[in-house]
């Protein structure tokens, strides 16, 4: 089985082969174009840790 | 004014005649109610019209004003709401099967100010399958262009964008993730705002990812999204997100020139090759540049380092809360989902939680940045889409993650407006896009209406 594969059946939700070739058709396009997140400076995040605000920028003022 | 039809009246042009009495809103949601009558066949803008209920509410206006109880501009102005919108007693679907009979007991926060204000309810509009896939949805057809009938109107907000476009309502109400509220408004030519994170409630409004999911109204001018904005602005209990940052004038803040306003706009992202921007989109964006500096404004360039990933983050953040929402009906139930709607959210569950953690890190950079940044610009212009609108049939899952001017406002939260700022060839509109700092939507509404008045194409759809 492959990554994608597994990844798939472990949403547990059915999918058909039509459904799986959709997502296989972009699925190494999105593994691309995610790999700009793994550029994010650890300082800037050792600012935040741990008090992630969900209400956004300024919220809860 | 006195010859344009009463569906093309803007908000501010209509209250005005119903305050003086010399229009009834009896007779202006009757106008609205037959042109739904006569175009939404084609259109599909209303997956419900609520016409008994729209008219009482008019009756029971008209009774008000006449009796000098005026409520203010929106009393008697006939809107329409997304369809994830509750309404008591009225059904509530998100355009999916899976929720086809569902009648909430109770209305959404927005819903009862917006009433309140004296709005008449039109009925409820079309979607994106639960307000994210495509053309496709489990549950009824999706709204056409009004523009091209072969075109998309975008979305997730289509119902409200071809209804707004179109004079089938005088204003209405989408939703905004990643754009579902500026999409729409820039491919069907109209007004759309996605307010600040936290300044419009949500509650009573389904959610497609709850730390993205921003309310807001659609118009067809600046003016009226202060109009519509005002009673649906301010804190909330029923929300833990709502602010209790305090509520300006809206439309006390409408101006006329831009001078003492610095505008930035993130050329190099605009240029990159990752935004495949259209070459009349370019040359509108740089026309719209052009007018806002002689409206008084400076105009410079400006740097946001992690703009480059921020589409991609917000577009995983969303489908994976997504996910956490759907999962246990995409389990049960996946045959009541449409299918884009069903591998979205499915696909949601396939990132790895590193994946996420990443995303909300670089997100907090992207925030970092922005916040720098808004302390020497007022406000950040970009297009809105980077091409005219689509085509009907578009496949939403090969341009997931590609990068757009829209996520990275979803990811700060800041608030943004998008307003038509011209027109492709093809006769396609194109919206241009101004952001501000949080809580200063008088500045992003001041600043369109300026552009508006100044430079703004006005033009309705061949309906």
């Amino acid at each position: 089985m492959s990554d994608f594969d597994a990844f798939a059946e472990r949403t547990g939700v059915a999918l058909s082969q039509d459904d799986l070739q959709r997502i296989a058709s972009c699925w190494d396009g999105y593994m691309e174009a995610i790999e700009g997140i793994y550029e994010v400076k650890l300082g800037a995040v050792d600012e935040v840790a741990g008090r992630f605000d969900p209400q956004g920028a300024g919220g809860g003022a | 004014m006195a010859d344009t039809p009463l569906h093309y009246l803007s908000i501010g042009e209509a209250s005005a005649r119903i305050q003086s009495g010399e229009l009834s809103p009896v007779e202006l949601t009757q106008a609205f109610l037959d042109r739904i009558d006569a175009l939404d066949g084609e259109l599909k803008s209303y997956i419900l019209v609520t016409r008994d209920e729209a008219l009482a509410a008019a009756h029971a206006a008209e009774d008000e004003i006449a009796a000098g109880r005026y409520r203010g501009p929106l009393h008697g102005i006939p809107i329409a709401l997304k369809d994830l919108y509750d309404t008591k007693g009225i059904a509530t679907t998100g355009q999916s099967k899976l929720l086809e009979d569902r009648v909430p007991e109770e209305d959404c926060t927005v819903w009862v100010r917006l009433r309140e204000a004296g709005a008449v309810l039109l009925g409820k509009l079309t979607m994106f399958e639960f307000a994210l896939g495509g053309p496709e949805t489990s549950l009824k057809e999706l709204s056409r262009n009004p523009w091209d009938l072969s075109k998309s109107p975008g979305g997730s907000s289509s119902g409200s964008g071809t209804a707004m476009a179109a004079g089938l309502a005088m204003g209405t109400l989408g939703s905004d993730t990643g754009g579902s509220i500026r999409i729409p408004a820039a491919y069907c030519g109209i007004v759309g705002i996605k307010p600040t994170y936290g300044r419009v409630s949500r509650a009573g409004v389904l959610p497609l990812s709850w730390s993205l999911d921003h309310a807001g109204p659609m118009t067809w001018t600046v003016e009226d999204a202060a109009l519509m904005l005002q009673p649906m602005a301010g804190h909330d209990p029923a929300d833990p997100t709502s602010s209790k940052a305090a509520v300006p004038d809206y439309r006390s803040a409408l101006r006329d020139d831009l001078r003492g306003l610095t505008i930035g706009f993130p050329r190099s992202y605009i240029a990159s090759s990752d935004v495949m921007l259209d070459d009349e989109v370019h040359e509108a964006f740089h026309d719209s540049l052009s007018a806002l500096r002689e409206l008084g404004a400076t105009v410079e360039v400006v740097e946001i380092p992690s703009l480059k990933h921020a589409t991609q983050a917000n577009s995983l953040i969303m489908i994976a809360e997504a996910h956490a929402y759907h999962v246990d009906n995409l389990r049960k139930h996946p045959d009541l989902y449409g299918q884009t709607a069903k591998l979205c959210f499915t696909l949601g569950g396939m990132f790895s939680s590193g994946d996420y953690v990443q995303s909300m890190r670089l997100r907090s950079q992207v925030r970092s940045e922005y916040t720098a940044l808004m302390e020497r610009v007022d406000l950040i212009a970009t297009p809105t889409m980077a091409t005219p609108a689509s085509d009907f049939d578009f496949d939403l899952l090969p341009v997931l993650m590609i990068s757009n001017f829209m996520g990275p406002m979803n990811m700060t939260g800041m608030p943004a407006l998008s307003i038509p700022n011209g027109f492709s060839k093809g006769g396609l509109p194109i919206g241009l896009q101004l952001a501000g700092r949080p809580f200063e939507e008088s500045t992003v509404l001041g600043a369109g209406h300026a552009y508006e008045k100044a430079a703004r194409p006005f033009a309705r759809p061949p309906v």
